[in-house]
Formats: structure tokens, C-alpha cells, sequence
């Protein structure tokens, strides 16, 4: 406790001096306050490389509001209000970069400008096939809202289900189905491989999902 | 501050964007902690209200207004509704004035000055509605008296806009709150300033065309706030 008192009087006095200009305090504050920063974030996002490319957010957050720390207030507060600020905006952006991916993908799989007859024809028994090698929520889930065309309410609404497990659900279902169709998302392809060469060789891993999934 | 635009995350190493921060950091001022700005920004708003007032005149009635305990009672909850929730636009303005260490919360989280200036908003408006159930519309129903609600809007947009770019400074992460009390605080005081020139005194006239507005300017500036600060925001942390 005294420690991190100590430290944080020692930053309050770094910041003041980075304030007037002084890189030698500044260049100690941020290496110092990173390392802080890191473990922070690294608790409450899990992979390795969004959390660093959060720390450095944060880092960037803290340059460009230095003028708004007081000397005379203590610097934990202002730094953790930054950071768990810049966490919830990046989990937004995230989400919203996400849902960006999933709405580009399906609509370039159910385009009907990009496929001929036929390959729309192999194309919808495929997703059919993986489809239903889907539990049951994430298929219906999925169905529901790509394929009919429902909003998140009404599936939550048909299925019985909380809007938010409506979305996990269709969430779990894409990253498998983006997976054996070859998508662009890093976090799926860390989940699942990609399609293989011979079709009857692949069996999706769903035994962690299935072990998830209660049936109502 | 720098004019520069700062380095990028993920383009490098964290090492290395620490490297570049500390070669692009230029001396700032640290802006005033925030009850001096606070006290600044709103002497300043008070003295153009007080001029425009004298040059406006008071109200008629002004000495035997000051006799009646309903205007005292209602000018009171205005001024406490002006202060508390300005003071709580500039709290809520710096990060982590509001907070402790860790998202502990203190006393300060379980009695935000930010309810108790909403507390003293509905106060208010209780008082003016209390009176308003037992005058009825009487004498407050006026074309005219849309000139009242005009004075408050006219006033309140452009020193809300002022008010915005001074909490902006500090770099606020409630944008919606921030907006919403900055705008009230600054309609409030509008407000005061105008009970002293109109002579309007009847329940409704005081209702729909100086509350009424000073609502409708709390709600814009909620508005407004969260597409200005955050835009402003944004801007400022890619640049």
C-alpha cells in the first residue's frame, strides 16, 4: 500500500514535470505507468494482442489529455478513469468492427450477383449441411436472423431466449460457419480451421459447444 | 498542445510508440482544478446576464415580488438547480474526479452532486406545478409570452456552446451527462436572470415558458453534448 502510494506521489511528480516540457520524466511516467496499464487491461481483455493495441490507446488517451491532470490531485484516479474509459470504447469499437465483418459476409454469401445458379445451388446446400451440424440455438439463431431476416427481438421473442444469449448463440454460429467457408476473422480461424481440401475429412469441433449449450 | 498528430497504436511496438510520445510532447499548461473554473465560467455568464438585465430593466413588481415566499422559494431551487448541476458538468468534465483508484467507489459516488442538482430541478418544477394545480391557466396563456422561452433558448445555445468547449478541455467520458447538466445548468441561470425582467408571475406563464424551456435546453444539451463532446473527443485523440 505505502508502495503504491509512493509511486503514485512519484508519477503526480513526473506528470507535473512532463506538463513543463520534460521528456526524461515523461519517457520514465509512461514506461513505468505501461507496465501498470498492461496488467490492468490484461484482466479484463484475454487476448495478448487486443489488449496490447489497448494499452497503447490508453498511452496515446494519456498524451493528449495531459493538460487536464491537476499536479495537485492524485494520478491513480485520472489514469484508471482513462483507461477503463478507453476499455469500454474499445470493446464498442470492436463490436462494431465485428458486426461490420459479419454483415459484409453474409451479404456476400447470400449475393446473388456473385454466384451462378448452380453454385448458389451448391452454395445453399453447403451452408444447409453446416448448418445443421450446428446446435440447435446457433442454428436457429443464425436461421432466424440472416436467413429470415428477423431482428434480434423477434428471434429472442420465437426462441424464448435472454436478446443478449440470442446474440451470443448467432455470434458462436457465424465463427463456425465464417470458418468452413474460408472468413477473414483471425479469432475464428484460432477456433476452427479453415475448410480442408477433403470434405469428408472435416468434422467441426463442436463438442465445447455442445458442452455450453443447455437445451431449454 | 501540439498541433502534431500523434503516433498511431498497432503500427509499433509499445517501446517504441512510448519512444515517440516522449519526442513529441510539447510543455502544456495544466487547466485550473475545476471549481475555479467553474466559479470563472459562471461569474462571467452572471455578469452578461445582470448587464442585460439592467439594461433590460427589472420587472415592475420587482419590491413587492420580493415579498412573496413562492418567488423566493422558486428563485431558490433555480440557483441551486444553476449550481449543483454546474458544478457537477465541470466534476463530471475530468476523469477520475469521480472516482477512486480502481473503480473503488466513495462517498462521493453514492451522493453525486449530479442527483442532487436533478433532485432540485424536479423540486422546482414541483413548486411551479404545485401552484400551477391550484391557479390553473389563468393569465399564462399569451402568444406573446413566447418571447419568454425565446429569451431562454436564444441565451442558452450559444453560452451552452461556450460552456461545452470549456469542458471539452478536460477531456470528459460523459458526454450525455455532461451535455445534459452543462445545458441546464446554463438555462437555470438564464432563467433566474429572466424572472427578474418578466413580469409574468401567474403559475402557467412560469410552466410552459420559462421550465418548459429550461427542460427542453437540458434534453438539447444532452444531445447535442454526446455528438460535440464525443466527436470533439474523438477528433482530439486522433490527431
Amino acid at each position: 500500500m505505502g508502495v503504491a502510494i509512493q509511486s503514485e506521489k512519484q508519477w503526480s511528480t513526473w506528470m507535473a514535470e512532463a506538463q513543463k516540457g520534460d521528456r526524461q520524466c515523461y519517457s520514465l511516467l509512461l514506461k513505468e505507468i505501461s507496465v501498470v496499464l498492461k496488467r490492468f487491461v490484461y484482466s479484463r481483455i484475454h487476448s495478448p494482442d487486443l489488449a496490447e493495441e489497448c494499452v497503447q490507446d490508453i498511452l496515446l488517451k494519456i498524451h493528449s489529455s495531459r493538460q487536464s491532470y491537476h499536479p495537485n490531485r492524485p494520478f491513480g484516479p485520472w489514469m484508471f478513469a482513462i483507461a477503463r474509459h478507453r476499455i469500454v470504447d474499445f470493446y464498442r469499437k470492436k463490436g462494431r468492427e465485428e458486426d461490420l465483418q459479419e454483415q459484409n459476409y453474409f451479404e456476400t454469401l447470400t449475393d446473388a450477383q456473385t454466384y451462378s445458379l448452380e453454385e448458389q445451388l451448391e452454395l445453399r446446400e453447403e451452408v444447409n449441411r453446416v448448418l445443421r451440424s450446428l446446435p440447435e440455438k446457433q442454428r436457429l439463431a443464425v436461421l432466424l436472423l440472416k436467413f429470415e431476416g428477423m431482428s434480434v427481438k423477434e428471434v429472442s421473442a420465437q426462441l424464448d431466449l435472454s436478446e443478449s444469449a440470442v446474440k451470443v448463440s448467432a455470434h458462436r454460429g457465424y465463427q463456425v460457419l465464417k470458418a468452413y467457408f474460408g472468413g477473414e476473422s483471425q479469432a475464428s480461424r484460432r477456433i476452427l480451421p479453415t475448410r480442408p481440401q477433403n470434405e469428408n475429412a472435416w468434422e467441426p469441433p463442436f463438442e465445447e459447444s455442445h458442452s455450453e449449450e443447455t437445451q431449454p | 498542445m501540439s498541433r502534431k498528430r500523434s503516433p498511431q497504436p498497432n503500427s509499433l511496438p509499445t517501446p517504441e510508440l512510448i519512444e515517440s510520445l516522449v519526442q513529441d510532447l510539447n510543455p502544456v499548461r495544466p487547466l485550473f482544478v475545476y471549481p475555479i473554473r467553474f466559479a470563472l465560467f459562471f461569474l462571467l455568464v452572471g455578469l452578461g446576464l445582470f448587464v442585460w438585465v439592467l439594461l433590460k430593466g427589472f420587472r415592475p413588481d420587482f419590491h413587492s415580488v420580493l415579498e412573496t415566499p413562492s418567488f423566493w422559494a422558486e428563485m431558490g431551487f433555480a440557483a441551486a438547480t444553476a449550481f449543483l448541476t454546474g458544478w457537477a458538468a465541470f466534476q463530471l468534465s475530468v476523469p477520475g474526479e469521480t472516482e477512486s483508484v480502481e473503480g473503488k467507489k466513495d462517498l462521493r459516488m453514492l451522493f453525486p452532486v449530479r442527483a442532487w442538482g436533478v433532485v432540485s430541478l424536479l423540486i422546482w418544477m414541483g413548486i411551479v406545478s404545485l401552484r400551477f394545480q391550484s391557479e390553473g391557466m389563468e393569465g399564462g396563456w399569451r402568444p406573446m409570452e413566447l418571447k419568454c422561452a425565446q429569451t431562454i433558448f436564444l441565451f442558452s445555445v450559444p453560452f451552452s456552446l461556450a460552456l461545452f468547449f470549456v469542458l471539452r478541455r478536460a477531456q470528459p467520458f460523459r458526454w450525455g451527462w455532461s451535455g445534459f447538466l452543462g445545458a441546464l445548468s446554463v438555462a437555470s441561470f438564464v432563467a433566474i436572470a429572466l424572472q427578474l425582467e418578466c413580469p409574468g408571475a401567474a403559475a402557467a406563464h412560469l410552466l410552459f415558458f420559462h421550465l418548459l424551456p429550461v427542460l427542453g435546453v437540458g434534453v438539447l444539451g444532452l444531445l447535442v453534448g454526446r455528438f460535440l463532446l464525443r466527436g470533439l473527443l474523438a477528433e482530439r485523440s486522433s490527431g
